[in-house]
């Protein structure tokens, strides 16, 4: 019997839960800074594959993720970025979509490995009141992924590496019946959820200069509306 | 609460269908499902095993839950390629794929083997054709054929789509079982809800007893379809029980959770199945090509294993090494490593004579050897005879790493 990833996974899906538990709030994003360079040349961002899975939540509490769905949410939330950085004059260079390309690229794919512990950690210490929210983070927002990032500068010529990590749940039948009786019987049991972060990282330092997360009972990825809605709230302060 | 337990050891399991048998009616009541039976089968009539329910070059259809498990293990692999536990030495993996081509036929390429560097007897196959063999594996398989056998049993696995099946059992169980701890806490018995996630526990092992009975099955099919000994399976579990039984520190596995059949239940059930299946012309067991393979890794391996410090388990593997008869001189240098760093009353001594025998026995010691004399001697005193012993290793092994501390240490010595 293997441990390893799939433990650590489970364990993660309890430490969101239990933060959305908690707090069930929105959006209050971390900052370093507000703005993107001016010079056009230096605003292009490469958006690392976003890793975005759409699930049915069971009655039982486990989770199925759906193919359909989730080829669905990314396409939807592609559209919306394409749109935004047009609209807000930073070159996209490239938005990876073709999971198959990663793991090509040793180097890329550690660093990508990296920035999944990295913003993990983010995810679960920075926030105060998160039951893991460290005292030494509150008040400052420093992360960084070192300089070794200069790679994918050079690789894909960007100055910033957007990371989109999102996690979808929608309620199926059987979940709805098992709420409804619950709550004729008093007690409360979770919905479907949207929990996940976006992360930008300075190209050139390894700074994690902007991260926000997304913690809440509803949103739908599934329709354009409901993905552009959604990810309106996930990049609502990202530096322009 | 319960809810959250349950589901922390069954998301525990629920991925990968681990490895490890009775009568031939249990392997019989596991085949259920749509079987397809290729032209050319070599199983006879009173086999219960054909080839699987997966075509090869199987892809799941996007709407179905299996798709949506690949989603996810296909992720997983993507990160075991670069993982740092993955052992990557292109001959040892060329080698461990050619057995699995030649095992796996017309699936192939439908099965991924990854060498993962963990000390211990242990493999395991994901839904998506991924499967891990413990580096630790291959200490415990004498040739090529035992080698075989589990890379047959764990495609077993995938060829009956076994994964898929527990995880479908276990979103079933798990789902009917919400509702029973429903009504039982609005009736105020919660303890009762305990007892039936028991019994949903139990009843996943059930299954996947089944499973890996019905695995064996194929192992010992697959092998034989490959020209393999299929006589050569079950002796890998004499060895495996002998090795349990040395550990003080193991516990037999409750009755709920024993998701494999008891060995030796095991042992006797493959002893059958190698009886009834059809032999192929010639038997092969491929014991030089396996330690021709093996053979350059093979101390870094039985290093990994020492480190677990588990010296009786240790002990046994060793005696099984050495009975095999490969290098024996690197066999005796662990025996002695195994007693300098257990070192209890007298193993220091003991140590001493084992790196003796090392030096004078066929085959060749590692050139470490020097250094652990070295060390021994040093713990007991003897610090002439260590200071030989440190320059002898240094002498013997110019490029050291360590060079720069043992050379304080005879300064060390001198004074």
């Amino acid at each position: 019997m293997q441990k390893g990833s799939n433990f650590r996974r489970s364990t993660l899906a309890f430490l969101v839960l239990a933060a959305l538990a908690v707090q069930g709030c929105a959006a209050t994003a971390h900052l370093k800074t507000k703005t993107l360079p001016a010079d056009p040349e230096k605003r292009r961002i490469v958006v690392l594959t976003p890793d975005v899975e759409l699930s049915i939540l069971h009655a039982g509490g486990l989770q199925e993720p759906n193919v359909e769905w989730t080829e669905l949410a990314k396409k939807h939330i592609a559209a919306h970025l394409t749109k935004k950085f047009k609209a807000g004059n930073i070159r996209m260079v490239k938005l990876e979509q073709k999971e198959t390309e990663i793991g090509q690229d040793r180097r890329e794919s550690q660093l990508r490995k990296l920035h999944q512990a990295v913003g993990h950690a983010v995810l679960f210490h920075q926030w105060e009141g998160h039951p893991l929210a460290l005292p030494t983070k509150a008040g400052t927002f420093e992360w960084t992924m070192g300089p070794e990032i200069r790679y994918l500068k050079q690789k894909y010529g960007a100055d910033f590496a957007l990371f989109i990590f999102i996690r979808d749940s929608y309620a199926s039948s059987g979940r709805a019946a098992l709420i409804f009786f619950g709550a004729l019987l008093g007690i409360g049991i979770p919905g479907g959820a949207q929990v996940g972060f976006a992360s930008l990282v300075d190209l050139e330092t390894g700074d994690v200069v902007w991260f926000n997360r997304l913690l809440r009972p509803e949103g739908d990825l599934r329709t354009t509306s409901g993905a552009d809605e959604t990810m309106k709230l996930l990049l609502a302060d990202m530096p322009k | 609460m319960i809810v959250r337990n349950l589901l922390f050891v069954l998301s525990f399991c629920a991925l990968i269908a681990a490895c490890a048998a009775d009568d031939l009616s249990a392997y019989k009541r596991g085949l259920d499902g749509p079987e397809r039976t290729p032209k050319g089968e070599p199983g006879r009539g009173d086999f219960p095993f054909r080839i699987g329910d997966l075509a090869p070059a199987h892809k799941p259809d996007p709407k179905t839950t299996e798709a949506g498990i690949w989603l996810q293990v296909e992720k997983l692999e993507r990160q075991i390629k670069t993982a740092g536990r993955r052992v990557q030495i292109p001959e040892l993996n060329a080698y461990v794929e050619s057995v699995s081509c030649r095992v796996a036929g017309p699936y192939c390429g439908d099965i991924r083997v990854y060498l993962m560097r963990s000390p211990g007897f242990n493999a395991g196959m994901y839904p998506n054709g991924m499967m891990h063999v413990w580096s630790g594996l291959l200490l415990r398989v004498s040739n090529e054929a035992q080698l075989a056998a589990v890379i047959g049993h764990e495609a077993g696995h995938y060829l009956r789509r076994h994964t898929m099946k527990r995880i479908r059992d276990i979103l079933d169980k798990s789902n009917s079982l919400v509702f029973v701890q429903l009504v039982l806490a609005g009736a105020g018995i919660p303890v009762a809800g305990d007892v039936a996630m028991l019994m949903t526990l139990a009843s996943i092992s059930a299954f996947s007893r089944d499973s890996e009975r019905e695995a064996d099955g194929y192992s010992i099919l697959l092998m034989a379809q490959a020209g393999y000994d299929p006589e050569e399976a079950w002796k890998i579990w004499e060895a495996i029980t002998k090795e349990k039984e040395a550990d003080k520190e193991f516990e037999a596995p409750s009755f709920f959770f024993a998701s494999h059949p008891v060995s030796e239940e095991r042992m006797e059930a493959l002893k059958k199945l190698a009886k009834l299946v059809k032999k192929p012309r010639a038997v092969d067991t491929g014991r030089e090509r396996f330690l021709k393979a093996i053979r350059p890794i093979r101390r870094h391996l039985l290093r990994d294993e020492l480190h677990q410090r588990k010296f009786g388990p240790f002990n046994v593997l060793l005696d099984r090494l050495v009975e095999d008869g490969d290098n024996v001189a690197e066999l005796h240098f662990f025996r002695g490593e195994m007693h300098r760093i257990r070192n209890q009353e007298g193993d220091l001594a003991k140590a001493l004579e084992f790196y003796e025998k090392a030096r004078t026995s066929p085959g060749r010691a590692p050139a470490e050897m020097w250094r652990s004399v070295g060390l021994a001697h040093l713990k007991l005193g003897h610090r002439t005879k260590a200071r030989k012993a440190f320059d002898d290793y240094l002498r013997n092994n110019p490029n050291a790493t360590d060079g720069k501390m043992i050379r304080q240490v005879i300064k060390g010595l001198e004074k």
